[in-house]
């Protein structure tokens, strides 16, 4: 199967599974939307009946953030205004890519680790939905099925994935550090934390890659072992490199296309009524929806791979 | 063999001592030239060593004796973790993870190899070099060997001058403070042995290098430095020759009348830049540039920078007083950005670095600003920092706001390599963010700014020599008018060129030229740690109804229940309305306040209260309601800690703004967790 295929494929899956991605989407919106209120409240409570008020509706006000920031804690102190347009991207990737997630506010990473749990069990719904599209089991029992094997999994990848950013990434921090330390041009020191991602990252995709498949294997073979799982991928996955990693990169590429436009049409600060207000929410959401759904994309793509070149019985 | 290859341009300074020069300069000498240096000193890049000669002609300009000279030695704050500079940051995160990785070649020192004195002027040649000993006179750190005293075989009378020779060595350290080396790039400040200031009261001031910055003479500096071939050299002052030497050498020289400091710095790597500074009413400056590979495309940017601060300073404050000025952008990483010294300084930007984050721009500025506050008015930074940073700071805000106005949100990231820029986003400058110190914890109470600089506080220097005294200036500046204040500090300014003043001449000159005696205001800005902090309290705007209880009415009591005439209390266009507005001072200092106070109807009111109770009320009978209110509307008192308390408005709007700001940030947490889903 060629990796168009695949996708066209996938894609067409993911059509088929809307409602689902919708639901999913649902959660993603849901579950932090008590954190909302709560900063909602905090926000209120401080712009009072202050004119910050209609500053901050028409733009942002510069002279109420300072004072609010330095009394906000805890979840208060994670608003900042750079919550707009890409940034609400950016701040999100910026600590993937760092492995810095557990830097966050513990209530953030809290929702977090909920939200991954979640995903444990809906990517166990949705493999499962991709690998046997028909009516029954229904998509709950699907994931409630694989969800214990998908969390033992996940507990799995979560290891190897600390142990590459706690050593690999700190290593190699400290090798660019040392690579760079009399370095005086600063394109060369971004060459090498260029190389230095390139590297830790492609470690990270090929761990998240191998168990993708892992869940397929589960899945699509019944498999219940979690610790072998892995093996199987791992066999399939170099044995199939140029069309497993291809189809994660080329979407993978769709992820970053995607994440570039919607740079282009993020709203900044500008709205000043319910409407317009409403409006930027919507372009978010929309822009999520479609992030979910590039996810679903990444499984029914590697599903109708893995269906296409594993051994047959 | 050696070559001449540079031209001579001052002629006569070349082919006569010094000490003939400067005998015939001083009659044009815009300084009382106290401390003057020949140089000469060799660069081994490799080794990362000076060694130096130093004639130094320093003149007793006091009344009082010396039997000794004092001399600032700064490496040595570098030379192991005893100095008291260590000893005094060493609790900070940041310099911890520096220090980890200090390795030998790292560290620095400046030793004096011998001292004497030369003959003539009635002294005779001796070689004092046994009397040198280290002294800690701040804080007896036995350890420290900041500051050097030499013992003389005999004082130095009031108006005498002495020459001294001193054989020394300087090794560089990892670039520390804003000195030292990166790579092949040597920026050298406080890297000689510098003499300290003889005061008027007979006392040297010659403080040990903790925390603050410098303080020395104006005099003539004559400096030879030789490093390898190829390299580029700025340094204060103008290039008058430079030798090849032959092997593998080259000898830079450069020499300035009336500065108080030489720094120099050298890589093969810079590209020279020059331009002409020219404004109608201010004299024309060489400006050069010496500009990194990486950041080739700031050139213009740092030109317009350097152009705007001499255009505003020169224009606001009185005009820059050298024809030229050296600006190096600092090589990345180097540490050694956004410092200044006479006639030269650092900038700094980063490779990527659009024009909203104003970098080049903001350093810029603030550096070259410093040509005038520290350059020009020579304050002493270990005592007084805020008379230059304060000044600087406050000018460069004012300068910004008029060459690059209307700052916004910009944020790097990916670590820090890629800028994204929030144009919707507005941000304050910097003499308007008092808020960002509301509290009762805040940083403006840990010192008053009157305390001596190098006895700040942990914390405290930062923002009792830069912020705070900025936002005193921008509140003194509303308080008396801007044409008012520019006088001020033009007067002051023009008095105190090429000296170096003391906070209580600049209080002297506010009284003088404004007419009022200010001394309330700093009282309680500089003398205190008091914190500003006013808003509105209650506000209460009831229509008028007949009162409940008893009334009179045709000579008799009769009983109301109030209820009449309150049916259309919201369109009867004679419907009074009690409005009762109380404006509180959270604050313990105190400052005259406007309120303004608006109604339903448009109608606004001004009150003018001197601010000294804890609260004021006022009482209007209109038919109209209060609308809004705003305490210090033109945002006169910038030292305000709350500005959010400031204004009121009847129809709050907190509930559109909270649903505005929580939904984007309810986007980002969405997003945020999409990555956590990646790792599923």
């Amino acid at each position: 199967m060629k990796i168009f295929n695949a996708i066209s494929s996938g894609f067409a899956h993911v059509i088929q599974s809307k409602r689902y991605i919708f639901f999913a989407y649902s959660l993603n919106l849901l579950i932090p939307l008590v954190l909302g209120v709560a900063l909602f409240s905090t926000l209120s409570q401080s712009i009072g009946h202050s004119l910050a008020g209609e500053n901050l509706r028409n733009g942002f006000d510069e002279l109420w953030y300072p004072g609010y920031s330095a009394q906000a804690q805890g979840l208060s102190g994670t608003f900042h205004p750079s919550v707009v347009g890409i940034g609400a991207v950016f701040n999100g990737l910026e600590k993937m890519l760092e492995g810095s997630f557990l830097q966050a506010n513990w209530e953030v990473a809290g929702v977090g680790f909920l939200y991954l749990l979640v995903w444990t069990f809906l990517s166990a719904a949705f493999i499962s939905l991709y690998a046997t599209p028909k009516e029954q089991p229904s998509f709950f029992q699907r994931g409630a099925e694989f969800f214990p094997r998908f969390l033992l999994l996940g507990v799995i990848a979560g290891v190897i994935y600390f142990l590459l950013f706690y050593f690999v990434m700190d290593w190699l921090t400290k090798a660019v550090d040392e690579l760079t330390r009399e370095t005086i041009d600063e394109r060369i020191h971004f060459g090498y934390v260029v190389l230095k991602y390139l590297v830790v990252w492609g470690l990270i995709w090929t761990v998240n890659l191998v168990f993708d498949y892992s869940k397929i294997v589960m899945v699509v073979k019944d498999h219940k072992n979690a610790l072998s799982a892995p093996l199987v991928a791992m066999r399939l996955v170099f044995s199939n490199f140029g069309k497993t990693y291809g189809l994660y990169l080329s979407i993978g590429v769709v992820w970053i296309v995607m994440m570039l436009f919607y740079w282009l049409i993020a709203p900044g600060a500008g709205q000043s009524n319910w409407i317009t207000i409403f409006g930027a929410f919507v372009v978010g959401q929309i822009y999520l929806l479609a992030r979910i759904a590039t996810r679903c994309l990444f499984y029914a793509g590697q599903t109708s791979m893995f269906t296409a070149i594993s051994p047959k019985g | 063999m050696r070559q001449k290859l540079g031209s001579i341009t001052l002629f006569l300074i070349l082919f006569m001592p010094l000490r003939q020069a400067s005998a015939q300069a001083n009659e044009t000498a815009l300084s009382v030239r106290l401390a003057n240096y020949e140089m000469d000193v060799k660069l081994d890049a490799q080794k990362r060593l000076i060694d130096g000669t130093e004639i130094l002609t320093w003149k007793n300009n006091t009344s009082h004796l010396t039997s000794e000279l004092q001399f600032h030695l700064y490496y040595n704050a570098w030379l192991n973790e005893e100095s008291s500079q260590f000893q005094s940051i060493r609790r900070r995160r940041s310099f911890r993870e520096s220090q980890s990785d200090y390795r030998e070649n790292d560290w620095a020192y400046n030793k004096v190899r011998s001292i004497k004195i030369l003959g003539g002027q009635n002294w005779s040649e001796a070689d004092i070099s046994a009397s040198m000993e280290y002294i800690q006179p701040d804080d007896g750190n036995k350890h420290d060997r900041t500051v050097l005293r030499v013992a003389l075989p005999k004082p130095v009378a009031p108006g005498k001058t002495i020459r001294v020779e001193l054989q020394w060595q300087s090794k560089v350290p990892r670039t520390f403070a804003r000195t030292g080396v990166r790579g092949d790039y040597f920026f050298l400040a406080q890297w000689f042995p510098k003499v300290g200031v003889f005061e008027e009261d007979g006392r040297w001031n010659c403080h040990q290098f903790i925390q603050t910055e410098f303080y020395a003479d104006f005099g003539i500096y004559d400096v030879k430095m030789t490093v390898p071939d190829g390299w580029v050299v700025g340094a204060t002052g103008k290039e008058i020759e430079k030798t090849d030497n032959g092997d593998g050498t080259t000898t830079h020289r450069y020499y300035q009348e009336d500065v108080h400091d030489f720094a120099w710095v050298t890589t093969p790597h810079f590209s020279v830049q020059n331009e002409l500074f020219e404004e109608p009413g201010l004299p024309s400056v060489d400006m050069r540039l010496l500009l990194m590979p990486d950041h080739a495309d700031k050139r213009d940017r740092y030109f317009a920078a350097t152009r705007a601060a001499l255009k505003y300073y020169g224009t606001w404050w009185g005009a820059y007083s050298y024809d030229h000025v050296t600006v190096v952008d600092p090589a990345y990483k180097s540490g050694s950005g956004g410092m200044e010294y006479p006639t030269f300084f650092t900038g700094g930007t980063r490779w990527l670095s659009p024009i909203e984050r104003r970098s080049p721009e903001g350093v810029t500025v603030h550096e070259a600003g410093h040509q005038f506050w520290y350059g020009i008015l020579a304050n002493n930074e270990f005592e007084y920092a805020w008379l230059d940073e304060g000044f600087n700071t406050f000018s460069t805000t004012r300068t910004l706001e008029q060459a690059y106005p209307n700052p916004v949100l910009t944020k790097r990231y990916f670590e820090e390599f890629i800028p994204v820029v929030f144009p919707s986003v507005k941000v304050a400058e910097r003499t308007q963010i008092a808020d960002l110190y509301y509290g009762f914890n805040s940083m403006l109470k840990r010192d008053p700014m009157s305390r001596l600089s190098w006895k700040y506080g942990p914390d405290a220097y930062g923002y009792n020599s830069y912020s705070k005294p900025a936002m005193m200036l921008r509140t003194l500046e509303n308080y008396l008018g801007w044409e008012t204040f520019r006088r001020v500090l033009s007067t002051y300014f023009e008095r105190w060129k090429f000296r170096h003043p003391k906070p209580q001449d600049f209080f002297a000159i506010v009284n003088e030229i404004s007419g009022q005696d200010m001394s309330w205001f700093f009282e309680q800005t500089y003398n205190s740690s008091n914190v500003f902090d006013y808003g509105v309290g209650q506000v209460n705007s009831e229509p008028v109804n007949v009162p409940r209880g008893y009334g009179e009415q045709e000579g008799d009591w009769i009983y109301r229940d109030g209820e009449e005439g309150d049916d259309d209390s919201e369109t009867d266009p004679e419907k009074q309305y009690r409005s009762r507005v109380f404006i509180r001072r959270w604050g313990e200092a105190s400052f005259p306040i406007e309120v303004k106070i608006t109604f339903d109807n448009g109608e606004d009111i001004l009150e003018i209260w001197d601010g000294k109770e804890r609260w004021v009320r006022f009482d209007y009978l209109k038919n109209t309601r209060v609308q809004k209110i705003a305490v210090d509307p033109e945002n006169k008192l910038v030292l305000d800690v709350n500005h959010t308390n400031n204004t009121w408005v009847r129809n709050s709007r907190a509930n559109i703004a909270a649903t505005k700001w929580a939904s984007k940030w309810l986007t980002w947490l969405q997003n945020l967790m999409e990555f956590f889903a990646f790792f599923s």
